[in-house]
């Protein structure tokens, strides 16, 4: 396995550390058909212990063994080959629903002979002009069995097709519901353990970095290049935010319809291409994040950690680095209930650490702790940090903290410096009885920044520093 | 103060780790920002078509040519190296300030063998304001056209240089005198360029000039072309690719003779008949380096390979992908034996149908895959242009799907009014025999078209012909219409559940 040596001037007199994921997680490739070009778009969870993954250039194969203690001897088989660049799969009443560039499709094998046979159009309400940028990311169904959809602009920048840069949602009649606006770049689309529906959204033009994104029913995204296919459905027009502001003065103007990116992922700190959006439901099997959101990371071939929490309304929270070293670039990830991450990469396009060019990976927890930052809430005063093990007291003081803070400038041109810089500073911090909790006073918060928090002080009672010492935490609110 | 990450195989910049926002070197910022597609080694990112910046071309002399892509991006094909690459970088003049930008260029000029220039955030300030005002990312020949790639000293070099371009199908080098210029241009590089012809094919390209050294001495010369090309000093013919061939090293030549100090004239005759990769590439090698007099620089055709589509085990093979000529959503069908369609769920039938070869996948499978691919075979024939059914009446449509037989073969399944509609197509003789099936409530009076375009016959009410030799028949009615010079046949329907059958002809198949 990859080993990380993490060396620094400021540790080398507390011993170097070493870090290493493979104690925590193990990543284990899950050989392809021999002789087939599996650039993996999508996966899909099936019934007995079956896995689909569907590839860019438009087949669907299916896995079998890819749980099994010994991968070289998966099989695959065909199921279906025809589709226009899936982004969006999974297996519903005895069928497989991909969303492709053109259509929600649904996929049966009716005759049992384990290839589908019928294909069905379940909704295809949106233009596509042939523009290779126009992609469709599609989720899982929702609670009440909706497809979710995110429609890429034209060539990422304009909106030449009906309803580029819009969300949908499909439901299970076939009917298209046009749900959010303002959508730039998506990589990915899922939804968190509430239930609600997000998207990343890629740094570029009205995106300063790469975000996660609450898809609010009715809300505007971001990017105002789409907005005037609102009249197709006789829709109230989205704002029109001024180009060179920043996205909480705009919110002042817009404050129902424009929210706020959730999660900034700071550009390049924090990967630069973000992508599946998936929730840790398997109630610990997966490790100690469950309820967590984690987000696939093409560019730097990662997984990053997400914990949201809900403040007057809106949705925010902290971003932690988490996996890295994938084979590939991964675009898909799915989360089986007994803890088995699958993910999926591809290279092509669109450069990745990862030097494959494409992939299918499982990884796993090996059953130990890391210690880890598992949340970070924003409280009146500051934040309050949860452990994933109990910390060494003595070292929960001010020093062990650092915290930075800046935003991006909301802009029409493409992506943004980190601007506005602003110097938090840690007043106190405070350590529960169980030592799982330290509580920070924080002076000089900036409501809309990220926060940058830095945690090179602190210990476990082994004397160990965290796994992961940095937090990223979109400060959309301020709880009172 | 900074931490670094040393994995075993990549150096990955980790965060800094200081109380104050800490200064980034060049080499971090790249790492950072450029690494993931350009590799952290300059050489492009592994398996994937990204452009190398060590020993790039486009990194020599200034900086500013450098500092320009970053600023404002830089967008389709570019030759790099020899090597042909078709991406997009997006412009990064808002991520990054002057003194940042000025770190990386600097690095990237300077690193990785480089020998280009450093870079200042004064200079990259200048170089953003002159280009203030340009909104849309740089394509290669617009950045060389503002940056251009000067020669180097001690080489002989062209100077004057007169592009003169000639229409001509011909398999050997033609006889020039006998043909009428389309065009006479100066080319300001002072290289040879196949890309200012206003064509590809059937063109032959003269270019005229001085060369020039103020270094006599023994040079080697090396001339390659797809077609053919020749190559004069002084009204002496030095080098000759004969005849028509591809771009491979098989068909280079080379010679070496003394250059001697001063002007000396020059001639480059040129031709392609119907390469689909015509390409000119001459260089000369003295004292141990090289310099290329033409601005390709390729040593063998830049074409993608190709991944051809075809019917597998008597299987029909379905392509999802943009076809040229057939709507955006449209359904490919390789039927095998050469029978092909592309069915469009816009338009409720097909907007092509074509024989021989279905479909090459290397367009969509490479790179991002963008463009439309025209169809791989012959006798390709535009059926649809716009929908079958709502042309003439506002009766609502809806693309339901299809169903595969163990042939592979899909039967589309559409509503129409009221009325459900199977439509199936076989390989039948020289042709298709397209089969529908309406059953339910089709609206009174609905007709469907059949084909669109000018050049439309029709004969006894029952058949069509187009200008491809495409007949389509049918025992229903057929109708021609006529609107604004665009000609449609239409097969007229009967009310009710009504079965109809269409077929189609390739004559000269």
């Amino acid at each position: 396995m990859k080993r990380f040596i993490f060396s620094s001037l400021s540790l080398l007199t507390t011993g170097l550390l070493v870090a290493e994921q493979s104690d925590y997680y193990v990543i284990e490739e899950i050989p392809l058909p021999e002789g087939e070009v599996i650039e993996v778009g999508s996966i899909a969870l099936l019934p007995d212990q079956k896995v689909a993954v569907s590839s860019r250039r438009g087949d669907v194969w299916v896995c079998e063994g890819a749980y099994g203690d010994d991968l070289s001897q998966v099989k695959w088989s065909l199921f279906y080959s025809g589709l226009h660049e899936p982004f969006g799969m999974y297996w519903k009443d005895g069928s497989l629903f991909a969303t492709d560039r053109a259509m929600l499709t649904r996929l049966t094998d009716t005759d049992g002979d384990g290839s589908a046979d019928l294909v069905e159009n379940v909704n295809s309400g949106w233009g596509i002009n042939g523009d290779y940028h126009e992609y469709a990311f599609g989720s899982t169904p929702d609670k009440d069995g909706n497809t979710w959809i995110a429609l890429c602009l034209t060539g990422s920048a304009g909106a030449k097709s009906d309803w580029r840069g819009w969300g949908m949602r499909i439901t299970p009649e076939g009917e298209m519901i046009p749900t959010v606006s303002g959508i730039r770049s998506p990589g990915g689309i899922g939804f968190n353990a509430a239930g609600d529906a997000f998207y990343t959204d890629n740094q570029g033009l009205w995106n300063g970095s790469s975000s996660l994104k609450w898809m609010k029913p009715g809300g505007f995204m971001g990017n105002p290049v789409g907005n005037k296919y609102h009249k197709l459905a006789g829709l109230p027009e989205p704002p029109n935010p001024e180009s060179g502001s920043r996205i909480e003065t705009e919110r002042q103007k817009f404050p129902d319809t424009l929210i706020p990116p959730a999660i900034v992922l700071p550009h390049a700190k924090l990967g630069q291409s973000p992508t599946a959006v998936i929730t840790d439901h398997s109630e610990g099997s997966f490790g100690p994040f469950a309820g967590q959101v984690l987000v696939g990371e093409q560019c730097h071939s990662q997984v990053q950690r997400v914990d949201l929490e809900m403040v007057n309304g809106v949705y925010q929270g902290a971003a932690f680095p988490f996996l890295e070293g994938y084979p590939s670039g991964i675009v898909p990830m799915r989360l089986a209930d007994d803890g088995t991450l699958f993910s999926g990469g591809t290279n092509r396009g669109w450069g990745a650490r990862g030097p494959k060019p494409f992939s299918f990976e499982r990884t796993r927890w090996t059953g130990k702790i890391p210690f880890e930052v598992l949340e970070m809430n924003a409280t009146p005063g500051g934040f309050e940090l949860t452990f994933t093990e109990p910390v060494d007291k003595a070292t929960v003081t001010p020093q062990s903290f650092s915290m930075e803070a800046w935003t991006y400038i909301y802009q029409q041109s493409y992506g943004s410096p980190e601007v506005d810089q602003a110097t938090p500073v840690i007043q106190s911090a405070t350590v529960s009885e169980d030592g799982l909790r330290v509580t920070l006073t924080v002076s000089g918060r900036v409501k809309g920044h990220v926060h940058h928090l830095k945690c090179d002080g602190l210990k476990n009672q082994a004397g160990k520093p965290l796994w992961h010492t940095d937090a990223y935490y979109t400060l959309n609110e301020i709880p009172e | 103060m900074r931490f670094f990450f040393l994995p075993l195989c990549v150096l990955t910049l980790c965060l800094p780790s200081a109380q104050a926002a800490p200064e980034q070197t060049g080499r971090q910022l790249y790492e950072l920002y450029c690494g993931a597609c350009h590799g952290v080694d300059g050489i492009g990112a592994k398996s994937n078509p990204n452009p190398p910046l060590a020993g790039s071309e486009w990194l020599k002399g200034t900086a500013d040519r450098a500092t320009a892509a970053v600023l404002k991006g830089l967008v389709g094909p570019i030759e790099v190296k020899g090597e042909f690459y078709n991406l997009a970088m997006p412009a990064q003049g808002a991520i990054f300030d002057d003194e940042q930008l000025a770190k990386i260029i600097t690095y990237i000029s300077t690193s990785f063998g480089n020998t280009g220039g450093p870079t200042s955030a004064e200079q990259v300030k200048a170089v953003r304001e002159k280009w203030a005002d340009r909104a849309a990312p740089w394509t290669a020949r617009e950045l060389k056209a503002a940056y251009p790639i000067a020669y180097p000293q001690g080489f002989p070099r062209f100077e004057n240089l007169i592009a003169t371009v000639y229409h001509t199908k011909t398999e050997v080098m033609p006889d020039f005198s006998q043909l009428e210029p389309v065009s006479a241009e100066e080319e300001a590089t002072n290289l040879i360029n196949l890309d200012h012809a206003d064509r590809r094919k059937e063109v032959a390209i003269v270019w005229t000039g001085d060369l020039v050294t103020d270094h006599g001495r023994w040079c080697t010369f090396s001339l390659n072309a797809s077609d053919g090309a020749r190559f004069y000093i002084n009204d002496e013919l030095k080098l000759e690719v004969k005849g028509v061939g591809p771009l491979g090293a098989e068909r280079a030549v080379e010679k070496s003779f003394d250059v001697p100090n001063g002007e000396h004239t020059f001639r480059v005759e040129y031709f392609n008949n119907n390469s689909e990769q015509p390409g000119l590439v001459l260089k000369v090698r003295t004292g141990g380096k090289e310099f290329y007099l033409s601005e390709s620089r390729l040593t063998t055709n830049p074409g993608r390979a190709p991944m051809p589509i075809n019917a597998e085990k008597g299987r029909a093979a379905i392509y999802k992908n943009f076809i040229k000529g057939a709507s955006p959503k449209a359904i490919g069908v390789g039927y095998g034996d050469g029978f092909n369609l592309a069915f469009s769920p816009e338009h409720l039938g097909p907007d092509l149908m074509w024989s021989g070869d279905f479909i090459d996948g290397g367009r969509h499978w490479t790179g991002r895959g963008q463009g439309f691919e025209p169809p791989a075979g012959s006798y390709v024939t535009q059926l649809l242009n716009g929908p079958a059914f709502s042309a003439d009446s506002d009766v609502q449509t809806r693309f339901m799907g299809y169903k595969q037989a163990p042939s592979g073969q899909p039967t589309f399944w559409y509503r129409v009014g009221g009325a459900q509609v199977t439509d199936h197509f076989s390989p039948y003789k020289d042709g298709f025999l397209r089969t529908l099936t309406f059953e339910g409530n089709l609206p009174a009076g609905l007709s469907m078209n059949l084909i669109s375009g000018k050049d439309l016959n029709l004969k006894e009410r029952h058949t069509v012909e187009n200008y491809n030799g495409v007949t389509i028949s049918s025992l229903g009615q057929l109708n021609l219409n006529n609107s604004d010079g665009i000609k449609s046949v239409r097969l007229s329907l009967p009310e009710g559940t009504t079965q109809q059958q269409v077929l189609y002809k390739w004559k000269n198949k």
